[in-house]
């Protein structure tokens, strides 16, 4: 008995619509492949499926087959000044030639250095160098793939001071230069905003619109330090009303985009996710309408 | 070297070193909490996540020593031996061998195997797909097929000798809530991990199959993998022992050569 194999070509042509989507966690898989929910795509991450075969796969088919699928990246490591990791190229190749996913995206951080891995995202500083160098990448990956990729703003904790420019006018040169497309995380800039004291009107106003392919959403923590509070990326609990105000505000001014609800720990019942992509839906429908 | 990349070794130096942020001297703009805090929070990240991928990963060994020795063994091996891939399919490879250094582990002699378990499960999880050969194909072999005859192992087949009984021990501080004791005089076991259509399974290997296994593995043919299997056994018996991995279903497939054609099946 053969057990499924698919290749290449094998898959109806599903972009990303401009709706709310829900990203696919392991807990979830039994839920999806069983029920069939309603959602409008799922987004994964690339490296749960760098695997050869095996169960991962088996669900990726069944879902890829029945939903637009997006594949977010965490470990390129695009940023580092290591040599672009052939192998991780390689595979996050064959993934994206095997499933056709309607997205593929990174993040603007780095995450290793001397060859080895954080398994954290880890700040850049917004210079030329670093864009120059990132570019290169953006570039070399856009290349091997055969299709352009969208970029994620980053969460962060330090500011170095060696950034020279705001991080919007450092992702708009990124797109421009590279033809590459803006992820903006809602809940990353929030955070940031808080961590950093930055404008979010400011940052929304300097962003071009135009580059922005999709935006997550998703929650944080607060975590009391010595001097003052931070916040927490930690992708566990509902997004803040704080940051769903934020997100009408970059609704209103950078446009309609697929949104995605990015939870990816603690994760509860796969409704829960649902009625928090069901309010993206209700912002991305009423932008619809003005513009309409 | 570019400024960027100075950047980048400083802060991950900070970010192993579980006093370090000397290393980040004049990188890194602080308002309100200190630098050191912040950069904490990297810091307890990169621990906390691949210390918890190492608790999903080997959930047994965890089991055996409980959290607090876990969790410190993990540390150091993440401080050790971070990552060196940007995706979690390889970590914890190193694990088993680490665990063997570690001084504390020493009473434990028996707990690398059993963290070698517990990784080779990762690895058939993680296997190519590949058809499963069956008895019934496997008996429609014809008989003068014999002498050239090749079983091809699945790919997700591992196998483990062990000085110790590790899959026992495996065994009942998985399934059971109430763990038995395992008496370690019990000698050595060969582990048998693959993935079959119902998903990850654990075997014990008598000597003679695990022979067998281990040739086919490296390709020989099953005539002289028998051979073997008897010189490791002399109670062997093929026809069992091939009817058991076939209903397992670790074997993929059967090659043997015909006039000047070799088939598959």
């Amino acid at each position: 008995m053969t057990q499924s194999m698919t290749g290449p070509g094998q898959y109806a042509r599903r972009p990303i619509p401009v709706r709310a989507g829900v990203g696919l966690r392991e807990p979830h898989y039994d839920h999806v492949l069983e029920h069939r929910p309603a959602a409008a795509w799922f987004e994964v991450h690339s490296e749960n499926f760098f695997g050869a075969g095996g169960r991962p796969h088996r669900v990726l088919e069944r879902v890829r087959r029945d939903y637009p699928v997006s594949f977010h990246g965490v470990g390129l490591s695009l940023g580092s000044t290591d040599p672009l990791n052939r192998d991780h190229l390689r595979r996050l190749t064959e993934l994206t030639k095997r499933y056709e996913p309607g997205l593929v995206s990174e993040h603007v951080s780095w995450s290793s250095v001397g060859g080895m891995f954080s398994n954290d995202l880890l700040p850049l500083p917004y210079t030329e160098e670093a864009l120059s160098h990132l570019c290169g990448r953006v570039l070399a990956v856009q290349d091997a793939l055969g299709r352009p990729i969208a970029m994620e703003n980053p969460s962060t904790y330090l500011e170095l001071t060696a950034s020279a420019v705001p991080e919007p006018e450092f992702l708009n040169a990124l797109a421009g230069r590279t033809g590459c497309t803006l992820l903006l995380d809602v809940n990353n800039l929030f955070v940031n905003a808080v961590n950093h004291g930055w404008d979010t009107d400011r940052y929304l106003g300097l962003l071009d619109g135009r580059h922005v392919a999709e935006y997550h959403l998703a929650g944080h923590t607060r975590r009391r330090l010595s001097g003052g509070e931070i916040l927490i990326d930690t992708h566990n609990a509902p997004v803040s009303d704080a940051v769903w105000s934020l997100f009408d505000a970059a609704v209103e001014r950078l446009g309609p985009a697929p949104a995605l609800i990015e939870w990816d720990s603690d994760l509860p019942e796969l409704g829960v996710l649902q009625t928090e992509a069901a309010r993206a839906e209700a912002v991305l429908e009423s932008a619809r309408v003005l513009a309409s | 070297m570019s400024s960027l990349r100075e950047l980048q070794l400083r802060l991950f130096q900070a970010l192993r070193d579980p006093k370090g942020t000397g290393a980040c001297e004049g990188l890194v703009r602080g308002k309100g909490p200190v630098a050191a805090e912040r950069l904490a929070v990297h810091r307890n990240h990169f621990l906390l996540s691949l210390t918890d991928a190492l608790r999903v990963t080997f959930p047994v060994v965890l089991r055996l020593v409980g959290d607090d020795f876990f969790r410190m063994l993990a540390r150091r091996f993440v401080r050790e031996k971070p990552p060196t891939a940007g995706h979690l399919t390889c970590f914890g490879g190193h694990f088993p061998a680490f665990l063997d250094r570690q001084e504390e582990v020493a009473p434990l002699p028996w707990l690398p195997d059993v963290a070698a378990v517990e990784w080779l499960q990762q690895e058939a999880f993680h296997a190519a797909e590949a058809p499963v050969l069956d008895l019934r194909t496997l008996a429609a072999v014809p008989d003068h097929a014999a002498e050239s005859l090749r079983l091809v192992p699945h790919p997700s087949v591992r196998l483990l000798r062990s000085a110790f009984p590790c899959v026992r021990i495996w065994e009942t501080n998985h399934r059971d809530s109430e763990p038995a004791v395992v008496d370690l005089r019990s000698g050595g076991e060969t582990a048998l991990v693959w993935r079959s259509l119902r998903g990850v399974e654990v075997e014990r290997l008598s000597a003679g199959t695990a022979e067998l296994v281990t040739r086919l593995q490296q390709g020989e043919c099953f005539a002289a993998a028998c051979e073997a299997a008897v010189g490791a056994d002399p109670f062997f018996d093929a026809g069992a022992a091939l009817a058991d991995l076939c209903r397992s279903g670790a074997l993929s497939a059967a090659q043997w050569t015909g006039g000047r054609n070799t088939h598959t099946a």
